[in-house]
């Protein structure tokens, strides 16, 4: 007589819809169907998964009934299937290993070998150019900006930036941009609005900035110019306390303030302000939704960067004023200006890889390092990782 | 109308493939008996189709959508065309029976001209003057025929101005030619200066190269074709190890095990292989060539029987590993990693086919001045021309391909393999009428023989998911 085999071997696997996170401690497995997420610091666990994610594997690991009966493997599986992220398979239903096609997500090791490979060509560094921010001011010179702005194909957006009633000869810029057919937006003080309708309607519209304190006689001013005209308008509040942040209510409340937003301002001493009410923090990071795309989005690109460059009077160009110039205008192509970003820029590809972030579950899920960061001087701005 | 499939392995396993998700994901059997609405299913899994339903899979079925060609992707083409092509002769030594100049074939006629040289030159200057100065950018030019060492003083001239021309863009500058190699021994000392990359046309053994012969006698060239080869890799050994490649041609006369034992044993090389062309065939000769047509897939499949140290050496080189880039590439999840541009839009759409977008990778001046995308493609389609100026008509090209499109949609729409289409519409019979077959074209069933065949070999050699990834889309 021979003994039938009763222990089930089993193929382990978890869904390619499911991010993984994973450090020596921790893992964390996030359900891009439903945000639903599982986090675990068990040995077992975590060792289940790093086998699971090694290359030879291909997505699944053989999984010995031994091992699928141990406490930690067997709740975490329990949850895993609950929560439909993953599954066992009895080995005995196929007559092979199969494989799983996870995502792969350590591109960003390979950053470099990514960035050449998707922006090996001209058309395909150009193709990415989105939004165009020109800095004006009374030394702004319209004769040379506006060749260059003509040698841009697509339809990008423009800002134009600052108090453009300084520009000598504005309404040139503002002639050549109502030809054109791209979104154009005015971002400027409230004491500096100039009224561009009825002569400039094609596509503009307002970005009013507005900083503490205020002064009324000005912005009474500039609201009965805007109220004059029907193009969009959003307010954009500097905030740097929460005495600011309830001036903007009043304000808004005030003067039926349809679109606005808050711009925290980082004073060098207001970091207090900022822990309260611009860092993160576990909640925070796990109630954004995010999709597979996302996940490949931030470890590729700077979102906040990407695609944008910006102009200043001076025709110098910059992915981001705070990293160095790429070049200026009146003496290289936009071509080159882009393709220097691409090739040794700081701004579009900063992406969050660095320390404490790299060895943080939620690294992926944390938005891209922004202006903030850089003020503040440290790399992340969260409560998960001090 | 296409929507979330289920299909197996060779081992059984099972996976769903999700088209709109670029998602493939292994499941339960049981799953599988609720996705076949059977009686008497796990409830587990009677639930998670529900989830995985309330998420969008097994949506209503739905027609691929499709995207039209913009004349700015023309334009950035050109700027951006990476081989430059000339063919230098239509005449040649040789008289290979399969030839696609020959009588076999409605292509051309041949009519022993070379090229005229002050056009050829006139393209490159074209080509060279919209081209931005960039270390990083490569360009080929390249010289095809006939023979096209029976034109030697065009490449020797072609050489020096496109040296002359780059001493300004200092782009990557590189020179390749397809030659039979019977004349080569003569200029090899200038090939091998110039650093030209060689693609030799070489059948297998001496049987297998059979249908080259010499045109003056008939005679099989594969003698004078291996002497020179020999006194290359003898004279040249690096210029040979580094610069010179192969191409066989697959034919009733040999089997891809013989190509590859001959061409890996003798030269340490592994050799591209090709098919006989079975488009544009002369109608009296068909049978003839239906005779001599050796499928690719069953010579391989044949091949890969025995697992050997050379099934080993030339598994990238198969036909199953190139189906897995593709799909990994085109159809999978990872199809970020390689297209950051569909990272930033909610919509992805496609141009029907996969046919290259024109001059997205070469272009191609014949010995007639008329301009094409590639020297695969039938002259009748050709694309410009050059004379006093190089005319290339962007919007005429730009609605050409668009009226093509707009035609052979009405079959794509329907097709799975729409995303990683390997059809070219030049390569389709009768793509004018409405009696149009794609070959290629991929039904619900067919569609999953295919995921079959690609899952079964990665089931197979499960290292490749990464390998590919890394070093072939990320190469």
């Amino acid at each position: 007589m021979t003994l039938m085999k009763t222990a089930i071997d089993y193929w382990f696997t978890i869904e390619p819809y499911v991010f993984v996170g994973i450090t020596k401690k921790k893992i964390l497995l996030y359900n891009t169907l439903d945000g639903v997420t599982i986090e675990s610091d068990k040995d077992e666990v975590i060792k289940l998964l790093l086998e699971t994610l090694q290359e030879e594997n291909c997505g699944v690991v053989l999984l010995t009934n031994e091992r699928y009966k141990q406490k930690d493997i067997n709740s975490f599986i329990c949850e895993l299937r609950e929560k439909f992220m993953g599954d066992v398979i009895d080995i005995a239903l196929s007559k092979g290993k199969p494989v799983q096609l996870l995502p792969y997500f350590n591109f960003s090791d390979k950053h470099e070998i990514y960035k050449r490979h998707n922006f090996s060509l001209l058309k395909n560094v150009l193709e990415k150019l989105s939004e165009i921010s020109i800095h004006v001011d009374d030394t702004t010179n319209i004769t040379k900006l506006i060749p260059f702005l003509l040698s841009i194909q697509g339809s990008p957006t423009f800002n134009i930036i600052g108090n453009i009633g300084k520009v000598t000869y504005y309404s040139e810029l503002l002639s050549y941009f109502d030809q054109h057919s791209s979104p154009k937006n005015i971002l400027c003080s409230y004491k500096n609005v100039i009224a561009l309708q009825p002569t400039y309607e094609n596509n503009f519209s307002y970005r009013i900035s507005v900083h503490f304190p205020i002064d009324m006689q000005q912005w009474n001013i500039s609201r009965q110019v805007l109220l004059n005209q029907t193009l969009p308008v959003e307010y954009v509040f500097d905030v740097s306390s929460d005495e600011d942040s309830q001036q903007v209510e009043q304000l808004v409340e005030q003067y039926q303030i349809e679109k606005y937003r808050l711009n925290p301002i980082y004073t060098g001493d207001n970091i207090r302000f900022f822990e309260e009410n611009v860092f993160l923090t576990k909640e925070d990071i796990l109630s954004t939704s995010m999709t597979i795309k996302d996940f490949f989005t931030r470890q590729a690109m700077n979102i906040y960067d990407f695609g944008k460059i910006n102009i200043m009077p001076n025709g110098d160009a910059y992915a981001n004023l705070n990293h160095p110039a790429l070049g200026n205008i009146f003496t290289d192509g936009i071509y080159e200006i882009v393709h220097k970003e691409v090739e040794a820029g700081k701004s579009w590809f900063r992406i969050r890889n660095q320390a404490p972030c790299n060895d943080c579950v939620y690294q992926w899920l944390c938005p891209p390092p922004s202006n903030y960061e850089i003020a503040i001087g440290r790399p992340n701005l969260c409560h998960v990782s001090k | 109308m296409i929507q979330s499939i289920i299909h197996t392995s060779e081992n059984n396993n099972l996976y769903l493939y999700d088209d709109q998700r670029r998602l493939s994901t292994l499941v339960h059997p049981e799953f599988e008996k609720v996705y076949e609405q059977l009686i008497d299913v796990n409830p587990y899994y009677l639930r998670k189709y529900v989830y995985l339903k309330d998420h969008g899979f097994f949506a209503k079925p739905k027609i691929a959508d499709f995207r039209t060609l913009e004349e700015s992707v023309v334009r950035d083409n050109i700027i951006n065309v990476k081989q430059i092509v000339f063919e230098a002769t239509d005449s040649c030594n040789l008289n290979c029976t399969y030839c696609s100049l020959g009588e076999l074939y409605d292509i051309s006629d041949k009519i022993n001209k070379k090229i005229n040289t002050p056009y050829a030159i006139k393209l490159l200057k074209y080509i060279f003057g919209l081209k931005p100065k960039n270390r990083n950018s490569k360009l080929f030019v390249s010289f095809y025929g006939g023979e096209a060492l029976l034109n030697i003083n065009f490449i020797k001239r072609i050489v020096d101005v496109a040296n002359q021309l780059n001493a300004e863009k200092e782009l990557e500058l590189e020179f390749s030619m397809t030659t039979n190699t019977t004349l080569i021994l003569k200029y090899i000392s200038f090939l091998a200066a110039n650093k030209f990359r060689l693609l030799v046309s070489l059948d297998g053994n001496e049987a297998n190269h059979s249908y080259r012969v010499f045109s003056k006698n008939n005679k099989n060239s594969f003698q004078k074709v291996i002497e020179n080869l020999d006194v290359i890799q003898r004279d040249y050994p690096e210029y040979f190890s580094f610069y010179v490649n192969f191409n066989a041609v697959l034919h009733n006369r040999n089997s891809v095990k013989e190509i590859y034992e001959f061409i890996y044993t003798r030269y340490h090389k592994i050799p591209r292989i090709s098919e006989l062309n079975m488009r544009d065939i002369n109608s009296a000769h068909k049978d003839m060539l239906g005779k001599m047509f050796h499928s690719k897939i069953k010579s391989e499949a044949e091949y890969q029987k025995e697992e050997s140290d050379l099934t080993r050496i030339t598994h990238d080189k198969s036909l199953s590993y190139t189906d897995l880039v593709n799909f990994l590439k085109n159809v999978s999840i990872n199809y970020y990693i390689s297209n950051i541009n569909a990272l930033l839009y909610i919509e992805e759409k496609y141009l029907p086919t996969g046919t290259c977008t024109p001059f997205s990778k070469k272009i191609f001046l014949t010995n007639r001045n008329k301009l094409l995308p590639c020297e695969k493609i039938n002259y009748k389609y050709s694309m410009g021309k050059v004379n006093k100026e190089v005319e290339i008509d962007i919007p005429k090209i730009t609605r050409q391909y668009n009226s093509y499109f707009e035609h052979l949609k009405k079959v794509c729409q329907y097709c799975y393999s729409y995303k990683f289409c390997e059809a070219c519409l030049f390569q389709i019979d009768n793509v004018n009428t409405e009696e149009f077959v794609c070959n290629q074209f991929k039904d619900q069933k067919t569609f999953k023989n295919k995921l079959h065949r690609i899952f079964s070999f990665l089931e197979k050699y499960p290292n490749d998911f990464s390998e590919i990834l890394e070093n072939v889309i990320l190469e």
